[in-house]
């Protein structure tokens, strides 16, 4: 028997349809949550929905041989988003170019991904090397290869970067769209700025940033959706090199900045 | 690596899985956000057609580029100002919302989170609290450059 095409999964493509269903109708959903609201778009809610379903024991719907097609049917799918992105990004192509500079180096925030996380697994959860791996920058397939190429497959880094990665697959978009609620409500801060800012990452993480600000900010919708594109697209480009060159040097720095005067620290996780 | 040679079978495959996904769009398209069929169907069938000439484009250009480059190549080239049906173009896809893209999209990504949640499991809450903080961080550090940057150029 020839082997089954990802379209010709019946199964799975009805249960898209049927939670894509559902989100929409539960539609955009905002919480308050003291002076904050949190907005939730329906991509949240079919995602969760999917996530849930999946999980259901001995469900025989979906199961572990359906995701090769989940991921060649997102992958297809995603063309969709991309050629849409790239709509809005060529309609609004003269403001983007006028915006030129700091719509590229602002990516480079991408090599300060550390800030947060290092001192607090260092400091607080007493990690050792791992942490480099989980904290150098936003982790996907790309930085997981350059880990593996730079430490090996069976390093503490690794081991940092591979938690990262899976961290970053089940709780990205919804950590990233939280922050975009949150942030928005700020009004020093342009709308803009937050579009390139969702550009990070994977494509997922983009959009759970950026449906949040186009939920906000509908009159804007075009040029919000170009600048994430071409942001995302810029990422996409020069981030394993914002990875090597600035991200993993300064985590590295960093961390042994961070050990200095817990010297036991360092001699339990070792340099192995 | 080596790409296989395209041929009419794999064109069809990726024109069936987009269809599907191309429906599924048009009726998240009409229950979210209030579009009717007729002013739906057009910016489909125009995203449609970038996606599908990427994925034609990846197989026999001789370069190692993801599809990814050559369906948001396409599309920005049909949509500059200096093409000639621009205006048709943005028209017809405005009508087609982000987020109704979105949701099917993230509900096929709902399986690999369900795949991997067992090894998220084990991860732990000291590695899940770093991790999340990393991608928060990541964000804001990315906002604060631009908010700096903006100002100065």
């Amino acid at each position: 028997m020839e082997k089954k095409k990802s379209w010709q999964n019946y199964p799975l493509q009805i249960m898209v349809l049927i939670f894509t269903v559902i989100a929409e109708l539960i539609g955009t959903q905002r919480i308050p949550l003291g002076r904050f609201s949190f907005t939730l778009a329906p991509l949240i809610f079919s995602m969760i929905l999917m996530t849930l379903f999946y999980l259901i024991p001995k469900q025989k719907i979906i199961t572990e041989k359906s995701t090769p097609h989940a991921s060649e049917m997102m992958a297809l799918a995603g063309g969709l988003l991309l050629a849409k992105l790239g709509v809005s990004s060529g309609a609004a192509i003269e403001e983007v170019l006028s915006a030129g500079i700091p719509v590229i180096l602002q990516n480079l925030g991408e090599g300060f991904s550390f800030v947060i996380g290092l001192p607090l697994a260092v400091l607080v959860f007493g990690m050792g090397r791992e942490s480099i791996g989980m904290t150098f920058g936003v982790s996907r397939e790309a930085n997981v290869t350059l880990v593996s190429e730079k430490y090996g497959a069976e390093s503490p880094e690794f081991r940092g970067v591979m938690t990262n990665y899976i961290v970053g697959t089940v709780f990205g978009v919804i950590a990233v769209s939280f922050l975009m609620s949150v942030l928005a409500e700020m009004s020093f801060i342009s709308p803009i700025s937050l579009a390139l800012a969702s550009g990070i990452g994977s494509a997922s993480m983009m959009v759970g940033g950026l449906g949040t600000l186009l939920e906000r900010y509908p009159e804007i919708a075009t040029e919000l959706e170009a600048y994430a594109a071409i942001s995302n697209l810029v990422s996409s480009v020069i981030s394993i090199y914002t990875a090597l060159f600035i991200g993993l040097p300064l985590t590295e720095r960093v961390y042994k900045w961070l050990n200095n005067g817990k010297k036991e620290q360092v001699s339990e996780y070792g340099k192995s | 690596m080596e790409k296989a040679k395209l041929n009419n079978v794999m064109i069809l495959d990726w024109l069936m899985a987009l269809l599907i996904t191309g429906i599924i769009v048009l009726i998240g398209n009409i229950l979210g956000y209030g579009a009717t069929i007729t002013q739906s169907i057009y910016g489909i069938l125009w995203l449609l057609l970038f996606t599908l000439g990427g994925l034609i484009f990846k197989q026999i250009i001789p370069l190692n580029l993801p599809a990814m480059a050559y369906i948001s190549s396409i599309a920005i080239l049909f949509s500059i100002p200096l093409s000639p049906v621009s205006d048709l173009v943005i028209t017809h896809v405005e009508q087609i919302s982000l987020l109704a893209l979105c949701t099917p999209i993230l509900a096929y990504a709902g399986v690999s989170i369900g795949k991997d949640w067992p090894a998220f499991r084990k991860i732990g809450y000291k590695g899940a609290i770093v991790s999340i903080l990393v991608i928060m961080g990541t964000v804001l550090a990315c906002v604060v450059f631009s908010e700096i940057l903006f100002r100065i150029f």
